[in-house]
């Protein structure tokens, strides 16, 4: 049985993380609007009232629940520097996504409704800055393995980002909104980036 | 502004201006608050007819929401197809980019309504199964693109990249684009700066 009182320091970081959780799958299913804090509450096993003791309302939950999953999304799928081709780098991106887009679905859920939700709530409008951030971390480092391997030599660093960025938000959006990967989506970024690779070392 | 109607049955004229009405009130209301948040009530209601009205028209949520859809497509699907008939590759995919830009700024809900489709087939399967409008469309314009720049010779045969795999390749480039400028709500052109350079380079 728990004991009275406040929880202590790890126990508060523990049900901090337990009640991001248990919002994530929340916010995903059911949409901001549709999403209860009592089902929250009741997933982690403690009061509605705990909730609002560490996150003051649900807006600064939805706001929190961002920030954790595109962290965990955004550092997973960001290949790391040593590749020394895009070609590469791409490949693992991909392969990554796939997983998490398998494993835990409730992160990309919860990703890509954001554009709606903010849609509908503009007091979420900054997150969409938040986003692009995030984006633009991932793709301008790719970017600039691809200028400096040769494969994307052609392009300045912003082209190259808007090019990656279109590929794989188009891959990750249709594979996502389908369920399923369009045929032949991963092999023909990887293929077109190959074909820059061998072109352009020849 | 509400408009006073005459009691009765509408007469064939009036029955197709109403028709229009509810498909614009529809696409405004299924864009902000989604296929299940939007109410049938509202829908009506912002039109200035009774939800009986729209109902003699439309019995189900899905029938207004198919008719939406194909209004919409029906309006900027000719206006993309269009450019097929540049003399290269390069050229169409630049007009069409500028188009899209166009349709944005004088159309945002038709926009806004055609990029959340794709997330409410996820949450709607039974929408999908109405709508083929979506995939006739793909798999009419992105074939003939490629075919476009086989007989221009910008995409060379010598590249070892089949016809589907380029058709893959530029639908999810420019599917991304869409769905990023958006949903970022910033349109933007580096895009098509990448895309000729890398034209060039095939």
């Amino acid at each position: 049985m728990a004991a009275r009182g406040r929880p202590k320091g790890s126990d508060s970081a523990e049900t901090k993380r337990k009640i991001i959780n248990a919002a994530r799958h929340e916010f995903a299913n059911n949409g901001y609007d549709g999403a209860a804090i009592l089902s929250i509450a009741e997933n982690v096993g403690i009061a509605p009232s705990a909730i609002y003791h560490y996150f003051q309302s649900k807006e600064k939950l939805y706001v929190e629940v961002f920030e954790s999953t595109a962290n965990a999304i955004w550092d997973s799928v960001t290949p790391s520097t040593q590749h020394e081709t895009l070609t590469e780098a791409i490949e693992q991106l991909l392969a990554e996504s796939r997983l998490l887009g398998d494993e835990l679905p409730s992160y990309s859920d919860f990703l890509a409704a954001l554009p709606i939700e903010a849609r509908l709530h503009p007091q979420f409008s900054n997150l969409l800055s938040r986003r692009t951030e995030f984006q633009d971390r991932t793709f301008s480092s790719l970017a600039k393995i691809g200028i400096e391997s040769g494969e994307l030599s052609f392009l300045g660093e912003k082209e190259a980002t808007e090019l990656i960025r279109s590929l794989i938000m188009g891959w990750f959006f249709e594979r996502h909104f389908r369920q399923k990967e369009v045929p032949l989506s991963g092999e023909a970024i990887v293929g077109m980036f190959k074909y820059l690779k061998d072109s352009t070392t020849q | 502004m509400s408009k006073s109607r005459p009691a009765g049955r509408p007469s064939s004229e009036n029955a197709l201006d109403s028709r229009k009405e509810f498909i614009n009130s529809g696409r405004e209301h299924f864009s902000n608050y989604g296929f299940k948040g939007a109410s049938f009530t509202s829908i009506a209601a912002s039109a200035n007819y009774t939800p009986t009205a729209l109902r003699h028209h439309f019995p189900e949520k899905g029938d207004l929401y198919a008719a939406v859809f194909s209004a919409t497509s029906n309006t900027v699907h000719p206006r993309v197809v269009q450019h097929l008939y540049s003399e290269t590759l390069d050229d169409a995919i630049n007009k069409v980019m500028k188009e899209m830009v166009e349709i944005e700024n004088e159309f945002p809900t038709h926009m806004a309504f055609l990029s959340r489709a794709p997330y409410e087939f996820r949450k709607h399967p039974e929408l999908r199964n109405r709508i083929e409008v979506r995939d006739n469309f793909h798999s009419f314009f992105f074939p003939q693109l490629i075919e476009l720049g086989r007989s221009s010779e910008e995409l060379p045969y010598s590249m070892d990249l089949s016809d589907e795999t380029l058709t893959v390749f530029f639908f999810i480039l420019l599917q991304g684009w869409i769905y990023e400028s958006h949903y970022s709500r910033n349109v933007n052109l580096t895009l098509y700066s990448a895309i000729s350079k890398l034209i060039k380079q095939l």
